[in-house]
């Protein structure tokens, strides 16, 4: 430490000597505190030198000021005999690590042009409706339904991830529904840790699809890059309000128009299908409109977008190929997810000469304070350790949500985390509320393997969603995806295969 | 659009956009540094410097539907977001680094020297806030200081000693606060005074905007470093203290998380404001 302070002060004359061996790896303030580890050998070996370098140099500086000889005492380096007194305070492990696993970040991106979305080009979007990749085989029955409210889940979110070393998975994506009432999401927290064979119901699932490259849905060359390709087949109708599942009921009066569920049925005849029943019942000279019964109807391979007559009075929804409309305004603002790697700015030493704007500006505000410090220490004006070690640091938690903060504070805009290496752990904000390894995370349900990290959705997802801040409405602190490690297709009934989401509010 | 640039990499992907998924490390050396920058980052780096609200509070106060931090206070939500006190405080919140300390843990390889820096903020208007940071690097705590303190920022109640003319100057009332086994009592004095206290608490009662008070401190020496958590204490309990003008009745009001629903519902006076710009007044 006294290399610290003949830099603090540089008019004093040297201490000649055993430091001055030492001191070129001090000789900046800054750069002293970055080669900690590395020298710690060097400031033990000089502790046994030092007093009484130290001692010399608190008699020249005593010109200086006066209440310094004090602090130098309370700063020199004890040696080891000497560890049990008040200079030596004993923390906690700080989580400080640098994980090396490259982290990619989802943003939110407004779509530029609608084509992008569409199912043959394998996107990956938030809101809106989804394209699924299987459009043949989708999920039905229980799983298309909150487990809490019994209401259908609506589209969150889905994630085209292939795997390159798997042939069957060259075609991944990943879709997370959830239900948008928050009171079902704070249930679900009771249910996430319960076993299957307790039957939990969630409110949030994640459905996995995957295709080799040879498949009957798409080509097995890659769509034109305009936005002018259709794909090669047709999908089963889906629900004409919520655009996202089977239409496999139909409205007994018009019987055009299919839902995938009562409660859709409802909704639709609320916001304008009643008028509209009664249009086509008048043309086809039928009897008296009611919403009236669904009947199940056996799938008709029909391209939802085209034919369904509400379009006519929402002719600003989109009506393309491949792209499912809806006459819901409840669902989410549809936006593509673009993908970026985490960049790490404060791991680059030698690239110090670009850092991220705010950590920049945080280090400049640090120097200057710094700077300020080391004149009033200067002139004596300083509080000595006495004074303060009792003011101890925040609480576990509040130091974890902050550097929670400080490593999406790298990214601001991220909304998703990407990493899918086998000792992945995802980045929790919080403390509590954290599965345990070993019995919270369900194996696959599938094939038995174990469920490994895939990703997480992080709050941010809300701000872009523009989801109101009312006590009823979404908020959550994270939800993580765990997959399947070997991503299996045995086993798998239908295309879509269900994965284990673990949320922390 | 920049990711579909990508496709290229992943060998027999062809065209086929690569996704989230990646099966090699290696694929990703070939992008140098300069381009890793300028491929999305470049132009959107001064989009970085925006905030992105985390909690359901900072939501609402990025939409402004919160008018002041008072409103924060009164119904004593936990504020987790550092920019929520910057939004509101902005430039008027000063920072002072008060004592770096380098802390040493034993290792086997000698010690292992972090750097604990102390930093006060506060606007000198009635915020003060702490921060305590440990870090391996200096800059790093100091950074880390600055952002506790903030999210530490409580209100402070200023008064009167005897006449009620300018501005308010000293605690309303003699309160007392304890921490450990340290009792801090903090006594109105009139103008000029000054603040009679030991260093550290002097430095938080300055930024406070508190200009005159009497301490007066009891408990064990050895841990006078209490002092300054038991000037916090105080500090807090200005507002707790029921004064002849607060007599008059609350109305009780909604939370700014309820409060809105109600507001988006049909067009109601927003009551919660009435109270809080009142509550201050000589």
């Amino acid at each position: 430490m006294a290399h610290f302070l003949s830099r603090l002060f540089p008019h004093s004359p040297t201490p000649a000597g055993g430091g001055g061996g030492g001191r070129q790896l001090f000789s900046d303030f800054w750069k002293m505190s970055r080669n900690n580890d590395s020298s710690s050998s060097n400031v033990a070996a000089a502790s046994s030198s030092s007093a009484g370098i130290v001692k010399g140099s608190s008699v020249l500086e005593d010109e200086g000021a006066g209440g310094l000889v004090q602090d130098v005492a309370d700063l020199r380096v004890k040696s080891p005999e000497e560890v049990g007194g008040q200079d030596i305070v004993v923390e906690e492990e700080e989580e400080e690590e640098e994980d090396d696993t490259l982290v990619g970040l989802g943003f939110v991106q407004p779509v530029e042009q609608a084509w992008k979305v569409s199912r043959h080009h394998f996107p990956s979007k938030v809101g809106g409706t989804p394209a699924w990749l299987d459009p043949i085989n989708l999920p039905y029955g229980k799983q298309v339904l909150c487990g809490i409210c019994d209401n259908p889940l609506q589209f969150l979110l889905q994630v085209y991830a292939p795997l390159e070393d798997q042939p069957e998975a060259f075609h991944r994506t990943l879709y997370v529904f959830i239900c948008p009432n928050m009171a079902c999401l704070q249930q679900d927290q009771h249910h996430q840790c319960k076993q299957p064979a307790e039957k939990p119901c969630r409110s949030i699932r994640v459905f996995r699809s995957q295709l080799p490259r040879n498949n009957s849905f798409y080509s097995y060359s890659p769509p034109n890059p305009d936005g002018q390709d259709s794909p090669s087949c047709d999908g089963v109708a889906l629900c004409t309000w919520c655009g996202s599942w089977k239409g496999h009921k139909a409205c007994a009066a018009c019987k055009q128009t299919r839902y995938c569920s009562r409660n859709h049925q409802i909704e639709h005849w609320r916001a304008g299908h009643s008028g509209f029943c009664r249009q086509v019942q008048a043309a086809k000279s039928a009897g008296h409109p009611e919403p009236g019964s669904t009947k199940d109807v056996e799938s008709v391979k029909v391209e939802a977008g085209e034919l369904m007559p509400e379009d006519l009075h929402e002719p600003h929804k989109k009506n393309l190929p491949g792209i499912a409309c809806a006459a819901s305004d409840k669902l989410w603002p549809e936006f593509e997810l673009v993908v970026d790697e985490e960049y790490n700015y404060e791991a680059e030493d030698n690239d110090r000469s670009n850092p991220g704007p705010q950590i920049e500006a945080g280090q400049s505000r640090a120097k200057q304070l710094l700077d300020e410090y080391e004149r009033r220490r200067k002139a004596g004006e300083e509080f000595s350790a006495s004074d303060l070690q009792e003011v101890q640091e925040a609480s576990q938690e509040q130091q974890h949500w902050v550097s929670f903060q400080a490593r999406i504070s790298r990214a601001p805009e991220q909304v998703l985390r990407y990493c899918r290496s086998q000792d992945a752990k995802p980045l929790w904000p919080l403390l509590e509320g954290q599965p345990k390894k070993s019995t919270d995370i369900q194996p696959c349900s599938h094939c038995g393997g174990p469920r490994n990290f895939e990703l997480q959705l992080l709050p941010q997802l809300l701000y872009f969603l523009r989801v109101k801040n009312e006590p009823s409405s979404l908020d959550w602190a994270t939800i993580t995806v765990f997959s399947c490690t070997a991503s299996c297709t045995s086993g798998v009934s239908n295309g879509y295969a269900e994965e284990f989401a673990w949320v922390q509010l | 659009m920049a990711d579909r640039g990508g496709g290229e990499r992943g060998g027999d992907r062809g065209g086929f956009g690569r996704g989230f998924g990646r099966g090699d490390r290696g694929g990703r050396g070939d992008r140098g540094r300069g381009d890793r920058r300028g491929g999305r980052r470049g132009p959107k780096r001064e989009e970085e410097e925006k905030w992105v609200p985390v909690t359901k509070l900072g939501r609402l106060v990025k939409d402004g539907k919160i008018k002041s931090l008072e409103q924060i206070y009164l119904f004593s939500l936990p504020i987790k977001e550092h920019q929520i006190v910057e939004f509101f405080l902005g430039s008027a919140l000063k920072d002072e680094v008060m004592k770096i300390m380098p802390v040493q843990k034993q290792t086997r390889a000698g010690q292992r020297t972090r750097f604990k820096a102390f930093v006060v903020v506060g606007d000198s208007n009635g915020h003060v806030g702490l921060g305590v940071k440990c870090s391996k690097e200096v800059a790093t705590a100091i950074r880390g200081a600055i952002i506790m303190a903030k999210l530490s920022v409580i209100p402070v109640r200023r008064g009167y000693w005897g006449n009620k003319i300018g501005k308010p100057h000293t605690v309303p009332c003699k309160v007392t606060g304890k921490c450990g086994s340290v009792t801090v009592r903090l006594v109105p004095a009139p103008r000029g005074s000054g603040i009679v206290a030991a260093r550290v608490p002097k430095k938080v009662l300055q930024f406070a905007g508190i200009e005159d008070v009497f301490t007066s401190s009891r408990g064990s020496t050895k841990t006078l470093g209490n002092f300054v958590k038991a000037t916090f204490e105080c500090l807090l309990k200005t507002y707790g203290f029921l004064t002849p003008d607060l007599w008059r009745e609350t109305r009780f009001t909604r939370s700014p998380f309820q409060e809105f629903t109600d507001f988006l519902a049909k067009p109601h006076k927003i009551s919660v404001l009435e109270d809080v710009e009142k509550t201050p007044v000589y």
